[in-house]
């Protein structure tokens, strides 16, 4: 690789929005998961959909516990994203055995299908 | 592509792969020209990858692609787990999430979807096909996007430069590791061999402090220990002994920071530093934090995944029951995968 090649790209990446990674950018990215999974869960009608969705919440959490350990050099972050691991676990063997139960049921996923739950 | 097959080979997928080795490829020179001190770039490709793969989760029409997808966001997601200092954490999130969990929504998917008609595979549910109140929710979406970035807008902290010894605090639980540490360069066979006392400022005894990274050391012969310590100094300088300078190596002979000193109480101690490779792997910090922190909430997940185990248990029981006491009466239409 030649001496120019690697100048250009250096200065490429010298512009600021690629110089310096903050804990802004991690929690940008948490929030943006966070909030394609609020959208998932509220848009889509297939209930195992919607319980993913759960889980890509859960994820954009776990993303900002890690950034913010990591800017305070701590790793209670870390272990609280153990917790929700544990949590994650819990929630999809049992949501996913009433899914499967309720699939059962009617033969439909659609959240909708039990509607008449509504109080 | 070598692999035996009916049919030819299909172009896209050879244009797929090219595609993929291109990227690959650039993502490569990249990493090895500008990759060293910026992983910056890593982040952004990670980034991509994570909220690409979650778009595509909310957004495809069936389940075993959004859950396909998922497991790729997962894995994006690992990527900046590691750019963030998280090892234990990243290969953690890969074995359980992408490993575990997600394997039972694939198992759960398969278990409730339609079965393929003979006409064709394609079978996309209707509740899949359409969404619902796509506007509202994409508007409240953007809403909380707006909301939680807005709150950090406030400031943009950077993330401190990591350093090795950052964990270090963790090395005040780990007595033994600092043991072997120092053993394995040499410096505990003039002791006792033991250095497991926690004691910073105390007088007396072998200890070592972790916040400033030194150890004391009690000797056990010191006129031998001071022989060695000049020997190898002189070495250093460059005298040419005949006799050489023991064991004490080269890294031991840099970590002795005082020539032996006499306590009150006649000991004869020592001052080391840390050796450089000593310092708390991530893995050892998290679990010293986890279990010396957290003890109860370790328990308390434990009592969760049991009980999350039996009420799945439960739910299963309950199905066996409901389908023999349909079949008793004879009922039907009802029943899972007949007719939807």
């Amino acid at each position: 690789m030649s001496g120019l090649v690697d100048m250009n790209l250096n200065a490429l990446l010298a512009v600021s929005p690629l110089a310096d990674v903050t804990l802004y950018h991690y929690l940008v990215v948490s929030a943006a998961m966070f909030s394609l999974g609020i959208i998932g869960f509220l848009t889509r009608r297939n209930m195992i959909i919607m319980f993913l969705c759960t889980e890509l919440m859960f994820q954009g959490v776990g993303l900002a516990l890690i950034a913010f350990g990591r800017r305070w050099m701590d790793h209670s972050g870390e272990v609280f994203v153990i917790f929700v691991l544990t949590i994650a676990a819990a929630e999809a063997a049992l949501a996913l055995a009433l899914v499967v139960l309720l699939y059962r049921k009617k033969g439909s996923l659609d959240a909708q299908a039990w509607a008449q739950l509504r109080g | 592509m070598a692999l035996p097959r009916r049919s030819k080979i299909n172009p896209q997928a050879i244009g797929g792969l090219i595609a993929a080795a291109g990227v690959g490829g650039l993502i490569a020179i990249l990493a090895l020209v500008a990759g060293a001190d910026r992983p910056n770039l890593f982040f952004y490709i990670f980034a991509f990858i994570t909220l690409g793969a979650a778009l595509r989760v909310i957004t495809h029409k069936r389940p075993i692609y959004s859950a396909l997808y998922f497991i790729l966001s997962i894995l994006g997601s690992a990527g900046l787990y590691l750019l963030l200092d998280a090892e234990f954490m990243t290969f953690a999130l890969v074995i359980i999430y992408a490993g575990a969990i997600l394997i039972t929504y694939l198992f759960v998917i398969m278990l409730a979807t339609t079965a393929p008609s003979d006409e064709g595979y394609e079978v996309v549910e209707e509740y899949d096909a359409v969404a619902r109140e796509p506007i509202v929710s994409t508007f409240a979406g953007f809403l909380v996007l707006a909301i939680l970035t807005g709150w950090l807008s406030v400031g943009v902290p950077h993330l401190p430069e990591p350093t090795q010894s950052s964990g270090d605090a963790a090395l005040a639980s780990l007595p033994l590791k600092v043991q072997a540490s120092f053993d394995e360069v040499g410096l505990l066979k003039f002791t006792d061999g033991s250095l497991t006392a926690v004691q910073p400022g105390a007088e007396a005894g072998s200890w070592y402090d972790a916040e400033t990274r030194q150890a004391q050391l009690v000797l056990k012969d010191p006129a031998d220990f001071r022989e060695l310590l000049r020997n190898a100094r002189a070495i250093e300088r460059g005298a040419d002994l005949s006799e050489d300078a023991g064991s004490l190596s080269p890294e031991a002979l840099s970590l002795v920071q005082t020539d032996p000193i006499t306590n009150a109480d006649g000991s004869v101690v020592v001052m080391v530093a840390f050796p450089d490779s000593l310092y708390a792997r991530n893995i050892e910090s998290v679990g010293v934090e986890l279990v010396g922190g957290h003890p109860l909430a370790l328990e308390m997940a434990g009592v969760i995944l049991l009980l999350a185990m039996l009420g799945a248990v439960v739910l299963a029981r309950k199905r066996i029951d409901l389908e023999q006491s349909e079949k008793l009466s004879g009922a039907t239409g009802t029943l899972g995968g007949s007719n939807a």
